[in-house]
């Protein structure tokens, strides 16, 4: 045992309760980092040494150790919940706005342009002769119109956009990937060196959140420190690579372009998500928004038809048989037939005399009566009709109305965007809660490093107080001693 | 558990928002009266007031109808009573005409008034409403009839019926329809009015007393036959008016339905919101408060 060694144990000491100091300023000035864990100073005594058969002797203090604090399974537990978030966030931002898009209930929204046109046949079936009365009819039928396209037109740009979104998540998770694989590379090499690098650690686990919320993933950790994510059986992530994922077109499904599909960019393969943000973006486009579009469409082309074939049923003022009052081959191009919006004596109000079909009947507005009264005509919905214009068929016996018809579309939309708005916010509230646990379990708390620092700072004091008693000893022994 | 600044910080971040949200959530209520603005937040309830909102549009259009029609059936009932004054002076002058001590000369001075009169019936028959004839069946823009004497040659009466027997409708309720016209054919045409009076001239002219008379006895039948028509004319201004009050009786019932789904509680409302704002102030001090102090502080 050398004369120096108590100045050994003292050097020991500062340098420890220094290093010590230094985790908890690096725990301070991290405190509002995102993903950032507290970290630790494990300080393991030196070996003892054998004192003469008396005992042990403390040889002073390492710092072996600067470990960050975390919970693994409750990490594990986040990245669960935060895919079924990802999910119902994305359905739920969407549905909102398409319920701004149907803007019921208000004066603009088609349940009430829809009886707005109808009480205009009314108005001309009590007024058949007034021009006034026509006109109006030809410019509710125009209100009708541009609603009804400018809600599918707003319908169609939401689907566009999903689709955009689509394609920008799956770039999203491969940038994410190739992160997370240069993490993995940087921290097995530390790994390997025997360090704990987890700084590294915390921003991978941070990026493996974010990738959470897009994608469904398992993962496992391997001794080497690297992290293994698989999408569907298939590793997006092993140790340094990074698998790319893409977007392949869906193809159709009847009239129906079907949302992207994804699949591995190496061979094609495609990829079977079955929570998280895109697979909710894939359900909405594929589900609900195209329910709602279709049953829109189905129901503009019942109006449609109906319309014209009450119309064709009628005579005009000069007596000639009604033409078709709805023009057009798809709801883009659909308008109030021209021949008669630029002479509006062709509206056919009345119905003809069958001795003498072809005579004028200027005061009689019976035909514009069963227009108006469609509006309470039974409807049959023929889901079997290839073509979305023929599935909603004037029928007697039919169990609904145009109006009924609308109006289950706008009560879908209601269920499906409360029930995605109820979802997002039960697993926000339960994601909270497990947030503010790992906060309590990884968070810097300042009072605690201050109180860390006062203690490390005491500790140093007093170790540098000890060298200068030993700096007195050894001044007595060695200039105090011999002379 | 142990806290930590950040864990604070989030809490009293997201408490403040949650009140701040649910207080312009109350305040959205207020300032828009409805409790319901979106179908996400009552589905159910949300294609019920759809429902109603289309129920009132097209009772109103109804009331529109049902106004309508009154106003036809009234102007016609002032027509059939003037065409019935009418008649009643013809008869008169008949019966006077009829009267053997007249002189020719007295009977030709009666002729002339009956021609006068078939004037003055042509005037009623011709009766319009915002431009429409009343009683020219379907021809409403036709005007339904004219006078040309030297017809009488040929046939019994001068007067000319140019519409049709169309009948006007006007649909009240749901699926209701009421026929509220008379048309000119089954009035004067079918009544032979015009005919027995020229008929009455005629003879008036040619001093047939005989003649006179029988005219006499076909206008007191046409004179029933207009009384007729009155009173069907004052069973359907009845059924409008039963049907007028009954549509605005439900406008009101569903006014009060629709209500009661959608309108907020004012009071009720406002008193939640000065509760919120008062919880959302607490919760902005509690903030202020507790994210200050820490161990800084107290050390030195």
């Amino acid at each position: 045992m050398s004369t120096f060694f108590g100045l050994n144990i003292a050097r020991l000491g500062m340098q420890a309760q220094q290093k010590a100091l230094e985790v908890t300023s690096h725990n301070i000035a991290n405190a509002n980092t995102p993903g950032y864990s507290r970290q630790v100073a494990h300080m393991t005594p030196t070996a003892a040494l054998t004192y003469a058969q008396k005992g042990m002797l403390g040889t002073g203090v390492l710092v072996d150790e600067i470990a960050r604090i975390r919970d693994a399974f409750l990490d594990r537990q986040i990245r669960q919940e935060q895919h079924t978030l990802g999910q119902w966030k994305a359905r739920s931002a969407y549905l909102e706005q398409i319920e701004q898009i149907f803007m019921e209930p208000t004066e603009s929204g088609v349940n009430a342009v829809l009886s707005t046109f109808f009480d205009s046949w009314q108005e001309l079936s009590i007024n058949p002769e007034s021009s006034s009365a026509r006109t109006a009819v030809i410019e509710n039928a125009n209100f009708l119109i541009n609603t009804i396209r400018h809600t599918a037109s707003s319908l169609i740009s939401v689907r566009d956009d999903i689709r955009a979104n689509i394609e920008l998540k799956i770039s999203e998770v491969n940038s994410l990937a190739a992160q997370i694989s240069d993490l993995n590379q940087q921290i097995t090499n530390l790994v390997a060196r025997n360090d704990q690098p987890s700084d590294l650690m915390d921003r991978r686990d941070l990026l493996l959140e974010q990738l959470a919320e897009i994608i469904d993933f398992d993962l496992t950790v391997s001794t080497n420190g690297s992290i293994n994510v698989y999408v569907a059986g298939r590793p997006l992530v092993h140790e340094n690579i990074s698998y790319e994922l893409k977007t392949v077109s869906g193809g159709t499904d009847g009239s129906w372009t079907l949302a992207p599909k994804i699949a591995w960019a190496k061979d094609n393969q495609e990829v079977d998500l079955g929570n998280g943000e895109i697979y909710g973006l894939i359900k909405l486009h594929d589900e609900n928004l195209r329910r709602y579009l279709q049953d829109f469409e189905i129901m503009a082309w019942g109006i449609v038809n109906a319309v014209n074939n009450a119309h064709q049923r009628g005579i005009d003022l000069n007596g000639e048989a009604g033409l078709d009052f709805f023009q057009g081959t798809d709801l883009q191009n659909l308008r109030v037939n021209s021949e008669i919006s630029s002479d509006p004596a062709k509206i056919a109000a009345a119905l003809p005399d069958p001795d003498n079909p072809s005579t004028a009947k200027p005061g009689d507005g019976s035909n514009a009566v069963a227009i108006a009264q469609l509006r309470n005509s039974r409807f049959r919905l023929d889901l079997d009709a290839p073509d979305l214009k023929d599935r909603l068929v004037q029928d007697d016996q039919g169990s609904t109305t145009l109006e009924y018809f609308y109006r289950d579309t706008i009560s879908r939309l209601g269920v499906d965007a409360q029930e995605s708005s109820r979802m997002k916010e039960n697993q926000t509230a339960m994601l909270e809660l497990m947030t503010n646990r790992r906060l309590s379990i990884s968070g810097v708390s300042l009072d605690e490093e201050m109180a860390n620092m006062v203690q490390f700072q005491l500790a140093y004091q007093a170790a540098a107080r000890f060298i200068a008693t030993l700096d007195e000893i050894y001044n007595t022994l060695i200039n105090g001693m011999i002379r | 558990m142990r806290i930590t600044h950040k864990l604070i910080a989030n809490t009293v971040i997201r408490n403040v928002n949650r009140n701040l949200w649910r207080m312009s959530q109350y305040q959205d209520m207020l300032s828009s009266g409805k409790a319901i603005t979106r179908p996400s937040q009552d589905p159910v309830k949300i294609t019920r007031i759809m429902g109603y909102n289309a129920s009132l549009q097209q009772n109103e259009q109804y009331q529109r109808n049902i106004d309508a029609a009154k106003a036809w059936v009234e102007t016609t009932e002032d027509a059939l009573a003037g065409i019935n004054d009418v008649l009643q002076r013809a008869r008169e002058l008949a019966v006077s005409g009829a009267d053997g001590s007249k002189s020719s000369a007295a009977r030709q001075a009666i002729a002339m008034e009956i021609d006068e009169l078939i004037g003055v019936l042509i005037q009623m028959g011709n009766s319009s409403l915002g431009g429409r004839y009343l009683f020219a069946g379907h021809q409403t823009t036709t005007v339904p009839f004219t006078r040309d004497k030297s017809l009488l040659a040929t046939e019994p009466t001068s007067v000319v019926y140019h519409g049709d027997t169309g009948a006007l409708q006007w649909e009240i309720a749901p699926n209701v329809t009421i026929k509220g016209n008379i048309d000119g054919q089954s009035l004067f045409v079918d009544t032979g009015i015009f005919e027995h009076l020229d008929q009455l001239a005629a003879a008036l002219n040619n001093d047939d007393i005989d003649a006179i008379n029988t005219q006499l006895g076909n206008i007191s039948a046409s004179i029933n036959a207009i009384l007729d028509k009155r009173a069907a004319l004052a069973a359907i201004s009845n059924g409008l008016e039963l049907s007028q009050k009954k549509t605005s009786l439900e406008k009101l019932n569903i006014t009060a339905l629709r209500s009661q789904l959608e309108d907020i509680d004012f009071a009720e409302t406002f008193m939640y919101y000065s509760t919120m704002q008062t919880l959302y102030h607490a919760s902005l001090a509690a903030g202020a408060r507790i994210m200050v102090p820490s161990l800084i502080d107290f050390l030195r």
